[in-house]
């Protein structure tokens, strides 16, 4: 199960990371190479992030949350903190980005909405595979269906994610990103919205 | 009476079949719909259209130009057969020279020094055909531009109507393969019938009937092929229109996505053992994957400026070509012969994973 759940974890990360070359349009040269490699961190990072932060925790701790609350207030909570921590994680890794390679390969327009779209892409992130890790935890092979399912609900967020960042952080004006902004917000409301009105449901025994 | 009881027989057992027939009229309704769609779509001729002409650039004096056209009858219509230059909203007569063939002639036209627009259209006309054109992009060479020019008046005017057989839209870039309309576009449709049936079902079964599982499982595989079927086809026809069989457009994308996110519903679905447990979570995950679906089939396409497809970022729809409604004729009843043979194929998948809940086969 555990090599299965590897195989799984990389196949994700490894056709994340090529969806996110192409969406890219594949051109290595300093822009698009660096936020690839922003893209491919944060999906690492995200990915790993929620694995860890399951559910059930292993030492059954999470059964004495649900003696404490309900599982729709358990899942709000889960999402907000996912999505905030990967939110900042996300921009600490931005700033190192940066911090590295300077700031002559960007072309920023405006900082505020910059710093926002990360935001936006972090909490999406968190409060899908949130949403997908609540649904892989009354599994049997949660790792395993974490994968698969991952894998299906990040790629609008990495849809999204590169076109609001192509559009923010190399100023490429043949990027349309009015409906990136929608996606990225629908990803942020879709999934935390799903978690509150169904987990009742799905958590009920 | 031994004969007597056979004839009663033989009528109970004749009307029990046809009871039973009639019971299925929706999908012999279905048959005879797809049946007409196919031959209709496939045997239908394009109306006749301008296809292209020989010159790039026009000049003062005589010009001598060759025009194609596509299933006209220059050839057949000869005595009729009349050419034009519309410059503008002004008209300009030409003289057949030759004529080649049912689809090709030549003709020559005398420009004078200034025009009063640079936007020229050829035009070729018979009472068969009616007008034809091909509005093609040429340089001036010499000839002034004044929009004050008056042109004098044609002799003869001829109708503008543009044909008045029956037959599909004649559509530069898209041609003969505007048929695949009934296939590709019928395809989507069906599909979100199905994921409708299996989003209400899913909802059902999270308001605790279990049991409607089986068709939230069964409409949504149907709609995952119907989903594979309209992207290949909309990958052969983007070959044949936009040179390439799959491009960088939201819609496209966005269908890729939708078939991701379904084909984890159904691996989300197989990994799971026990019934309860799987009916709620696949449930779960598929009331996300309708909302999904909506949002990047529907919304998201329609916000891009630069997409290629029909409907999309200012591109006509086929609404706006199908003035004669011919496409009509057979798009809709295509719309609703495929959704009816989806809802077909998921009674007998509902049944297969019926019997497979039922022996518990996987």
């Amino acid at each position: 199960m555990k090599s299965q759940n590897t195989i799984m974890g990389g196949l994700v990360v490894g056709l994340s990371s090529s969806y996110a070359a192409y969406l890219l349009n594949g051109d290595v040269n300093d822009g698009t190479f660096l936020l690839s490699y922003w893209c491919i961190a944060a999906l690492f990072a995200g990915v790993h992030t929620i694995q860890k932060d399951q559910f059930n925790s292993h030492n059954g701790s999470g059964s004495l949350y649900y003696q404490l609350t309900s599982p729709r207030q358990f899942a709000t909570v889960k999402s907000i903190y996912n999505g905030l921590f990967l939110a900042i994680l996300f921009l600490f890794q931005w700033a190192m980005l940066l911090f590295y390679f300077g700031t002559s390969w960007t072309s920023i327009n405006n900082m505020t909405t910059m710093f926002f779209a990360i935001f936006l892409i972090g909490m999406a992130m968190g409060t899908s595979l949130s949403f997908v890790n609540g649904i892989a935890q009354k599994t049997n092979q949660p790792g395993g269906i974490t994968a698969i399912l991952s894998f299906a609900v990040l790629i609008p967020v990495l849809y999204a994610a590169v076109a609001l960042m192509k559009k923010e952080a190399l100023a490429d004006q043949g990027q349309q990103a009015q409906w990136g902004w929608l996606l990225i917000v629908m990803m942020n409301v879709l999934p935390f919205g799903l978690s509150n009105l169904l987990y009742p449901y799905l958590w009920r025994d | 009476m031994s004969c007597l009881l056979d004839c009663q027989t033989f009528c109970i057992l004749t009307f029990g079949e046809i009871n039973e027939m009639m019971k299925n009229w929706w999908k012999f309704l279905a048959v005879i719909l797809l049946t007409y769609v196919t031959l209709f779509s496939l045997l239908t001729p394009l109306v006749p259209g301008g296809l292209a002409v020989n010159i790039n650039e026009i000049k003062i004096g005589e010009n001598n130009i060759e025009f194609t056209g596509y299933n006209t009858h220059f050839n057949t219509d000869q005595a009729n057969l009349r050419c034009f230059i519309s410059v503008g909203q002004q008209w300009i007569e030409g003289k057949v020279t030759t004529i080649e063939s049912d689809a090709k002639f030549q003709f020559s036209v005398n420009l004078p020094d200034t025009l009063p627009s640079t936007q020229v259209a050829f035009y070729a006309y018979t009472p068969t055909d009616g007008a034809v054109y091909v509005s093609s992009a040429v340089g001036f060479s010499d000839i002034v531009i004044d929009s004050n020019t008056k042109l004098p008046d044609l002799k003869n005017k001829v109708s503008n109507e543009e044909h008045k057989r029956w037959g599909f839209p004649f559509q530069p870039i898209l041609f003969e393969t505007i048929r695949n309309l009934m296939f590709h576009v019928p395809m989507w449709f069906s599909m979100f019938f199905l994921m409708g049936i299996s989003l209400v079902a899913s909802f059902k079964v999270l308001s605790g009937k279990w049991e409607q599982d089986v068709i939230a499982v069964s409409s949504a595989k149907v709609g995952l092929v119907f989903c594979v079927l309209g992207l290949i086809t909309g990958s052969i026809w983007a070959r044949f229109t936009w040179g390439t069989w799959w491009t960088r457009d939201p819609q496209l994308n966005g269908a890729m996505i939708v078939f991701i996110v379904y084909a984890a519903y159904v691996l989300l679905r197989n990994s799971i053992e026990d019934e309860n447990k799987r009916a709620r979570l696949s449930a779960v995950f598929n009331v996300f994957a309708f909302i999904l679906m909506i949002l990047l089939l529907m919304v998201m396409p329609r916000m891009v400026d630069t997409s290629l497809h029909p409907g999309k970022s200012g591109n006509p729809a086929f609404s706006k070509y199908d003035l004669d409604s011919s496409l009509r004729a057979v798009f809709y009843p295509a719309v609703i012969g495929w959704a009816m043979l989806g809802y077909w194929i998921y009674t007998i998948q509902k049944k297969l994973e019926t019997l497979k809940q039922a022996s518990h086969v996987e």
